[in-house]
């Protein structure tokens, strides 16, 4: 077993450049995330890096040791999270400042103000972020995950055996 | 009622990232939260009979933001929708046990069913695409839940034609942009009967024409529905049957061609849908009585009353359109019904093949009955709903001049007639054929859903009975169809 898992991803080239890059990659995608009011695209931007980081380490060191860093499970919880935050955000709005989506911690500027300000955009753009490189990640695992085959005739979707 | 709108969006969407959370642990919180949903969203939807308004999302006004409207025809998919979605959800509870995941199968349920609500409640194009997608892709995840080779296949074909169907739609809606400016559907309503149409205006047309045709299933759109519908699991096969292709094909449809392009622009567009809708009619009845799985020849039952309905819209008169929105509603009740008894039978049987079934009648009386009143209802038999709201199209079809559309619509009943009691004698009650030894009656919930929308068929006959006038649901979404280009366009529908 122990020997399987040595032996899976990629070579030690790519493992080692990875090692590197996998830290600098998040932060970017942070670095995004926390700006994203000021670029466009925002958490969405900022949310696929983050998943592209996950996914890098993921082929770069195999699925055990990508499954070990975060598991499917886990990550689609936390894009449910994600979700969750967002549409209270909005439905925050709907109670505080009378309608869906309003600006509820703020004086209603939506846009260009520092980090430190209370705005709404925030909690939007973050909730965002994690839905999106959560599922981009689920989506990435549940298809590498799975292979089809053939057998007697008809094609079946297989989990990928663990050993 | 304005400020609820956005929760028959907001609630199912909640709830389908809730339950993910949950349910790990809780196994009972799927079952029970999507009923309690359903329940709320049901009455939330009666209780916008008789309103009207429009709600902007972030209190930014119509140019920035995106608005919703309620009106009749809103109204009138909204209840649809909830009521039949109730249905499925009740019926869910024991079908789905059979299925290991039934977490993420109400949590995909429940964000179809806030993607359906979504397209009817918004007044911009864009975002009705944006609802249209996730109507679309719970749909093909759904289909593939059973994950064995003839549902993923079909999930497949669905999703490819689904595409192709997405990529017309959003082509035809830049292309409307780039010529008005604007996404807002009553805006566009203004500024193109200001302006007239044109030949990029045309080409939009054709492909909202094309796009919603392949949602819809209308002939020569419709390879899609025959193999997607049958492998769903039962109520999503009834809620794709009964709701989703009216909902994302022939709402937007209509709302399109009498609301924005309005019909006196395009003249020529009715004789196109009627075109369509006689040749769907005609080929989906005939191709119904071919078949030998049950869900199958339902599906091409589906088309066929399709026809019916696209070709009440085509008519483009007050009597035609009532009857359209009235075959709508009733179609969307007897074929949920229809669809739940093929997977009662499903359920209690292993097997939904016409020739391997047989005199289940004396095994499973409740869904034998439940099924002989669905198939009179579809086959428009007095008194039940299906023969007025036929009777009405017929009608229509006289008073505007078609007298062969009324022709081939009662042709077309008695087909439709031959294929269900194909259906009923194979499966319900020839007694020559060995009857299927281990059946038994389905659970109570499955009973309860079928008797809901068995009641319905007889509700809806009331509509009638009043002859369409207020608080019913059918006049007030004509209103909404034909007189919305009125001096009131621009400032909500018809309001």
């Amino acid at each position: 077993m122990s020997d399987l898992i040595k032996r899976e991803g990629m070579d030690l080239v790519a493992k080692s450049i990875t090692g590197w890059l996998k830290g600098f990659i998040f932060l970017f995608g942070v670095y995004l995330v926390l700006h994203s009011h000021e670029t466009p695209g925002g958490g969405f931007a900022g949310g696929i890096i983050i998943a592209c980081a996950f996914i890098l380490f993921t082929l770069a060191e195999g699925q055990h040791a990508g499954m070990k860093l975060l598991s499917k499970t886990v990550a689609a919880q936390l894009a449910s999270v994600g979700a969750l935050i967002f549409l209270a955000a909005t439905v925050a709005g709907a109670c505080r400042e009378g309608a869906f989506f309003r600006d509820f911690l703020g004086a209603g500027h939506a846009g260009i103000r520092s980090f430190f300000e209370k705005n709404a955009i925030y909690i939007y753009d973050l909730a965002l972020a994690l839905v999106v490189s959560m599922l981009i990640y689920v989506v990435f695992s549940v298809t590498s995950a799975v292979h089809v085959t053939v057998k007697d005739g008809k094609r079946r979707m297989l989990r990928q055996r663990r050993s | 009622m304005e400020n609820a709108l956005i929760f028959f969006v907001a609630i199912p969407l909640g709830a389908a990232f809730f339950i993910p959370l949950v349910s790990l642990t809780l196994k009972w919180v799927p079952d029970l939260l999507a009923n309690a949903v359903m329940a709320v969203l049901a009455a939330m939807a009666f209780l916008t009979i008789g309103q009207a308004g429009v709600y902007h999302l972030g209190g930014w006004g119509t140019h920035l933001g995106i608005d919703l409207r309620l009106d009749g025809l809103t109204t009138l998919m909204l209840v649809t929708i909830n009521t039949i979605g109730l249905a499925m959800a009740i019926f869910s509870v024991q079908y789905m046990a059979k299925y290991t995941s039934k977490l993420r199968y109400y949590s995909l349920f429940l964000c179809l069913i806030a993607g359906l609500n979504g397209i009817v409640l918004t007044g911009d194009l864009f975002n009705l695409y944006i609802f249209m997608e996730i109507v679309a892709i719970s749909s093909y995840a759904l289909v593939a839940f059973g994950c064995e080779h003839d549902e993923l296949e079909a999930a497949f074909k669905y999703a490819v034609l689904g595409t192709v169907a997405s990529a017309f739609i959003l082509i035809g809606i830049a292309l409307l942009y780039a010529i008005l400016g604007t996404l807002n559907m009553a805006e566009m309503a203004v500024k193109l009967a200001a302006g007239g149409m044109n030949t990029p205006i045309t080409v939009a047309l054709g492909l909202f024409l094309c796009g919603f045709g392949l949602k819809a299933a209308l002939i020569p759109f419709h390879a899609w529905l025959p193999d997607a519908h049958p492998a769903a699991p039962a109520p999503v096969s009834a809620l794709l049957s009964g709701v989703v292709i009216k909902t994302a094909g022939i709402y937007v449809l209509s709302r399109l061609i009498f609301n924005v392009f309005t019909v006196q622009l395009v003249p020529d567009l009715l004789s196109i849908l009627r075109l369509f809708g006689v040749v769907s009619m005609i080929v989906g009845g005939i191709l119904a009585i071919g078949q030998w799985d049950m869900k199958r020849l339902l599906a091409y039952s589906s088309i066929s009353q399709i026809g019916y309905i696209v070709v009440g819209l085509g008519l483009g008169t007050p009597l035609g359109l009532t009857g359209a929105l009235f075959h709508m509603l009733n179609h969307s009740v007897f074929k949920s019904l229809l669809f739940l008894n093929a997977g009662a039978v499903e359920y209690a049987t292993g097997s939904r093949d016409l020739r391997h079934l047989g005199g289940l009648s004396r095994k499973m009386p409740f869904t034998a009955n439940m099924a002989l009143l669905g198939s009179m209802a579809i086959s428009g038999i007095p008194p039940l709903n299906g023969f007025w709201s036929k009777l009405i199209i017929v009608l229509a079809c006289i008073e505007s001049g078609h007298p062969w559309l009324a022709l081939a619509a009662v042709v077309m009943s008695l087909v439709t007639l031959v294929a269900v009691l194909k259906m009923l004698k194979h499966a319900f009650y020839d007694e020559s054929k060995p009857v299927t030894v281990h059946a038994t009656e389905v659970p109570l919930l499955m009973r309860t859903a079928m008797l809901l929308l068995a009641a319905l068929c007889f509700v809806l006959t009331l509509l009638v009975l009043t002859g369409f006038r207020t608080p019913c649901l059918i006049a007030p979404a004509v209103d909404a169809l034909s007189a919305w280009a009125g001096p009131t366009a621009g400032c909500g529908m018809g309001i």
